[in-house]
């Protein structure tokens, strides 16, 4: 045991380690908040949708010869989050064949792509890291530390301030509107924060694995929570502890990033779902 | 009698963790403890390398000893901020890989390894020590090496880039 300690203590010694450390569980944060608002509007699948469309739109951004890909991938998932999300009459797309059309066509033409214009010598490499995000959050710099952290926070403080609007528009759309609520620009602001988080926590699990980021906490919170405030706790709770233990178990055992954070989710859920039960 | 959900759950967690804890905690020493002296980059930046300061015979950075999650993530730090590790003595180990870029006279040798999911490798360049001369002093192109030496950077398009100088090979065959 005393090993694992000295080997953990060097590890965390290492900038690149630290900032993984932090930028993580922000971002597995803003996702679990995010996440119970979809999984509450049956929009869990949503999630997986989003990801694909930024795998296929960072595709063209590397065609293109974009030197920062998220300027092209950000706005055209937050395109897509907006289309998908707006429950409005003017809603863009609907219906799951429209989801699974959009969903599985941007990752087809994205991996087309990376391989008609190849970005490195590595396309299967490239591929499979964005996919499942092996190492992608152990490699990031001061500045995307720093987007993470001013992204969770943003989505912490709006849902801390915004908490009962949140719920009414999730629960009672109808009657939001019917009292004056302006429910089509909240709705699109949380497609937006959707969006946003999506794109950034591929570099934490990689873009298939996302949607575990954003159900497994809200999941769990639910099978353990009745109130909504409860409920947005515990599912913050959850994902911020199951990035950090994901990534320091992933570290010491030399496992991939993105999945063992997901296996971690996955046990929390197991564990919550179990203490819910035992309580009734 | 109704139990609030949260300690439960927490002595759940812990119990949990406890059993997935008690397998990394009796994996064999070799394999958790990397043979990493110096604390960390900026350690190296403030006193300007370490060359000095660490023992003979035992590199700073042994990519050999650590899991290939954080060997894998450590050599892109390494080559991501080049500056930070420039002057300190690497191990690492993996596939041997050699190439003559068109219109260099020069022959670039490199050492790859990969992440633990086996799908990404990055490799690091070294300049042998010594004048050795390819192909008959190198091992064959796709072979497990060691290498073993000093990190440094040049310069190309105006951007640093690290390598191994000073490096001594080390191919299971030849031991």
């Amino acid at each position: 045991m005393s090993a694992l300690l000295e080997t953990l203590r060097e590890y965390l010694a290492y900038p690149f380690v630290q900032k993984a450390l932090v930028a993580g569980p922000l971002v597995a944060l803003a996702a679990a908040l995010l996440g119970v608002t979809l999984v509450l509007r049956r929009l869990s699948y949503i999630g997986d949708s989003l990801s694909h469309v930024a795998f296929g739109s960072m595709a063209v951004a590397g065609a293109l010869g974009f030197a920062d890909r998220l300027a092209l991938s950000l706005p055209l998932t937050v395109l897509c989050a907006v289309a998908l999300l707006h429950s409005g009459r003017g809603a863009a797309i609907r219906g799951d064949a429209a989801l699974a059309m959009l969903s599985v066509g941007a990752m087809a033409l994205g991996y087309l792509l990376m391989n008609v214009f190849p970005g490195s010598s590595n396309v299967a490499g490239d591929v499979c890291t964005t996919l499942f995000g092996s190492t992608s959050i152990l490699t990031l710099s001061p500045s995307d530390v720093w987007l993470c952290g001013a992204l969770s926070g943003a989505v912490a403080v709006f849902f801390g301030l915004f908490r009962h609007r949140i719920f009414e528009i999730v629960f009672e759309p109808d009657f939001a509107r019917a009292a004056g609520t302006r429910v089509g620009a909240w709705e699109t602001l949380l497609a937006v924060l959707s969006a946003v988080v999506i794109v950034l926590a591929m570099r934490l699990v990689g873009t298939l694995l996302i949607t575990a980021l954003l159900v497994f906490p809200a999941v769990g919170a639910m099978r353990a929570f009745r109130s909504f405030r409860a409920v947005l706790l515990c599912a913050s709770l959850v994902g911020v502890l199951g990035a950090l233990a994901g990534i320091l178990v992933s570290i010491l055992a030399g496992t991939p990033v993105g999945s063992t954070v997901v296996a971690a989710d996955i046990a929390a859920c197991l564990v919550l779902t179990l203490a819910g039960g035992l309580r009734k | 009698m109704k139990h609030h959900p949260l300690p439960l759950a927490i002595g759940l967690a812990v119990a949990g963790g406890i059993l997935l804890a008690l397998p990394l905690a009796t994996r064999h020493p070799r394999a958790t403890r990397p043979s990493i002296a110096a604390p960390g980059p900026a350690a190296v930046a403030a006193t300007g390398g370490a060359e000095a300061s660490a023992p003979a015979g035992k590199p700073e950075i042994d990519l050999t000893h650590s899991n290939r999650t954080m060997a894998y993530s450590l050599l892109i730090d390494i080559l991501l901020d080049p500056l930070a590790y420039r002057g300190r003595t690497i191990r690492m180990a993996g596939l041997y890989a050699t190439a003559a870029p068109e219109g260099e006279t020069k022959r670039r040798h490199a050492c790859f390894i990969s992440d633990a999911g086996a799908c990404c490798a990055q490799g690091l360049e070294f300049a042998p020590l010594g004048r050795l001369v390819h192909p008959d002093d190198f091992p064959p192109p796709g072979s497990r090496i060691q290498v073993e030496g000093i990190l440094d950077t040049y310069e190309e398009d105006g951007r640093p880039y690290a390598y191994v100088r000073d490096a001594v090979i080390t191919h299971p065959s030849t031991r």
